[in-house]
């Protein structure tokens, strides 16, 4: 009870200091709280999504003829030509030729079979449909099997994904010769002849495509989504490092006004370590108070969220605990030096100031 | 009790030495009821200060119960300033606390303690406890610096100018209680620059530039 009233009786700064902690500690918790809320939400989002695709991103677009050329140098022996059923433009249909023999399907019905080594430098496949049936495979990052050789598949086709085939009808070929030449595009026919490689490659060109595996978009997101939370956490920190210093600050301006009580205490009996716990004490209870106001505060508005908002915010207990034990170490910490120099405060010197006469 | 040899006491006032005690020979004895009277800047404050274990001297001799206080570890000194029970012109009390956390405030950094209450009654000031020292006149407030002394059952007390800020009516009051505890075995020693209250006490030291004179 006399703690309290020390702390706070005729001290209004106290109150103001206080508020300031509150602030801040609550500006930590509910950053933490709200990114992880964001950060959880983008993971749930995605696994709901359930889009096991690859999202093939178009860089820049060849020019409208080059198949045309392509087929025009008779170094093609099949390819399918979907435009005149569907009214579309170009489908080429591609595998490599090593694997063709395995394939039974009707590729102009739209089974699809393309290697990729886009990111990774090994074996990675994006299959049609019918292929997903045949291999059983249904999610991506499954390995199967192909005359030997294991692929990662990175993408399925869904059929449903009418824009996604039309991008990568019109745009994305894979070259299983630049497969392991760490190169991300190509176009691969099936060809007992081999295509001449530089025609081929003047006709594409640089790379205009790139391959991004769903769980590279999430890992993006969730990365730029940590960089936030941490930038914003690193910011919370500094607005409760200057509350603290306005604790500090206030110690030290009130040890002068506080010299009657300091020397009226040590005329008591009180010893300077009396003098320094009583220092640490108080602006340890004053930050506690701060975090006990903060985390009501905190579960407060979480509540009112979780009510309004027609979400699902958690509290994470665990790492909650972290920061605020953090704080309260920080706090500690800088509450040292004025606490050291209102203990070493003589008797004569509060005379002298005529704070205690 | 208490015994002075040749004690010096410098202070550095605009780069002079003050010579605040100046060789200065004192006993008092147990149970002594005594007044240390003299013109303002003699050094009896500077004496109050040295006996209350608050200042050190320069040079001489200061025995306390027969120890040299000069060579006292810190905790020792601690003890004298709490073995002894000071009382001065402004009372100083806390104004956040009330009369009787004012007057237990002493017992928090000592062991022993008397009951609050025969105190309180004993100084006519049971019915304020619970009020705070704005709420207070001048006598009542000495009064409950003299209960802040003799909760922690202090043998000795040392009051500097107890009666500077009363009334003639409250000062008596408070020499009154000084005399009833003097009576009980409490040693109390006053300065004072008035000689009406030095006239009350048994006996009565004058000083003069930092020395006994009578």
């Amino acid at each position: 009870m006399w703690l309290i009233k020390e702390v706070f009786y005729q001290r209004k700064r106290h109150y103001l200091t206080t508020a300031a902690v509150c602030i801040s500690i609550i500006l930590v918790l509910l950053v933490n709280i709200i990114s992880s809320h964001i950060i959880e939400n983008v993971h749930l989002s995605f696994k709901q999504l359930g889009l096991n695709i690859s999202c093939i991103q178009l860089l820049k677009k060849r020019s409208d003829n080059w198949i045309e050329k392509l087929i025009e140098s008779n170094q093609i022996e099949k390819y399918s030509l979907y435009h005149k059923k569907q009214e579309r433009d170009y489908k080429i249909i591609g595998c490599q030729s090593s694997l063709a023999e395995i394939f039974t399907f009707n590729f102009e019905s739209g089974h699809f079979l393309t290697e990729t080594g886009n990111m990774y430098n090994d074996n990675q496949i994006v299959i049609g449909n019918k292929l997903k049936q045949y291999f059983n495979c249904y999610q991506i990052n499954e390995s199967i099997i192909i005359k030997g050789i294991t692929f990662k598949v990175v993408g399925i086709l869904e059929e449903d994904c009418d824009n996604l085939y039309e991008d990568f009808d019109k745009c994305v070929f894979i070259f299983i010769d630049y497969l392991n030449k760490d190169s991300q595009s190509g176009i691969y026919f099936l060809s007992e002849n081999r295509l001449n490689e530089r025609y081929l490659n003047e006709l594409l060109g640089k790379d205009n495509f790139l391959f991004i595996d769903q769980s590279q978009t999430k890992d993006a997101l969730i990365n730029l989504l940590d960089l936030i939370r941490n930038v914003l956490i690193v910011l919370a920190f500094v607005s409760v490092s200057v509350s603290i210093i306005c604790i500090v600050s206030n110690s030290l301006s009130g040890i002068d006004s506080r010299m009657k009580e300091i020397g009226i205490k040590k005329a008591l009996g009180a010893s300077s370590k009396d003098i320094y716990l009583q220092f640490i004490v108080e602006n340890t209870v004053i930050i506690i108070i701060g975090i006990f106001i903060s985390w009501l505060t905190v579960l407060i508005i979480v509540k009112m969220i979780n009510l309004y908002a027609e979400t699902k915010v958690a509290v994470d207990i665990v790492s909650n605990t972290g920061y605020i034990i953090l704080i309260l170490i920080i706090g500690s910490i800088c509450n040292i030096y004025p606490a050291k120099k209102a203990s070493e405060i003589t008797i004569i010197e509060t005379i002298k100031n005529r704070g205690f006469n | 009790m208490i015994r002075l040899d040749r004690a010096v006491k410098r202070y550095q006032v605009d780069n002079s030495n003050l010579l605040a005690l100046n060789y200065l020979d004192l006993k008092l004895e147990e149970n002594c009821f005594v007044a240390i009277v003299g013109v303002s800047g003699c050094g009896k404050s500077t004496l109050l200060n040295v006996i209350a274990g608050y200042d050190d001297i320069d040079y001489g001799y200061y025995y306390f119960q027969n120890e040299d206080v000069s060579r006292f570890p810190e905790n020792k000194k601690l003890e004298l300033i709490k073995s002894i029970g000071v009382i001065f012109q402004d009372f100083n009390l806390l104004d956040y606390l009330t009369v009787k956390e004012n007057i237990l405030l002493a017992t928090r950094y000592l062991d022993s303690r008397k009951e609050l209450l025969p105190i309180a009654c004993y100084l006519e000031i049971d019915d304020i406890l619970n009020k705070y020292p704005s709420q207070l006149s001048g006598g009542q407030k000495q009064r409950v610096a003299i209960a802040r002394c003799l909760i922690t059952n202090k043998r000795i007390i040392l009051a500097d100018e107890p009666t500077g800020s009363l009334d003639r009516e409250n000062g008596l009051k408070i020499m009154g209680i000084f005399e009833k505890l003097n009576k009980e075995g409490i040693s109390i020693v006053i300065v004072t620059h008035d000689e009406n209250i030095a006239n009350r006490c048994k006996r009565i030291i004058r000083m003069e530039n930092g020395r006994v004179v009578d």
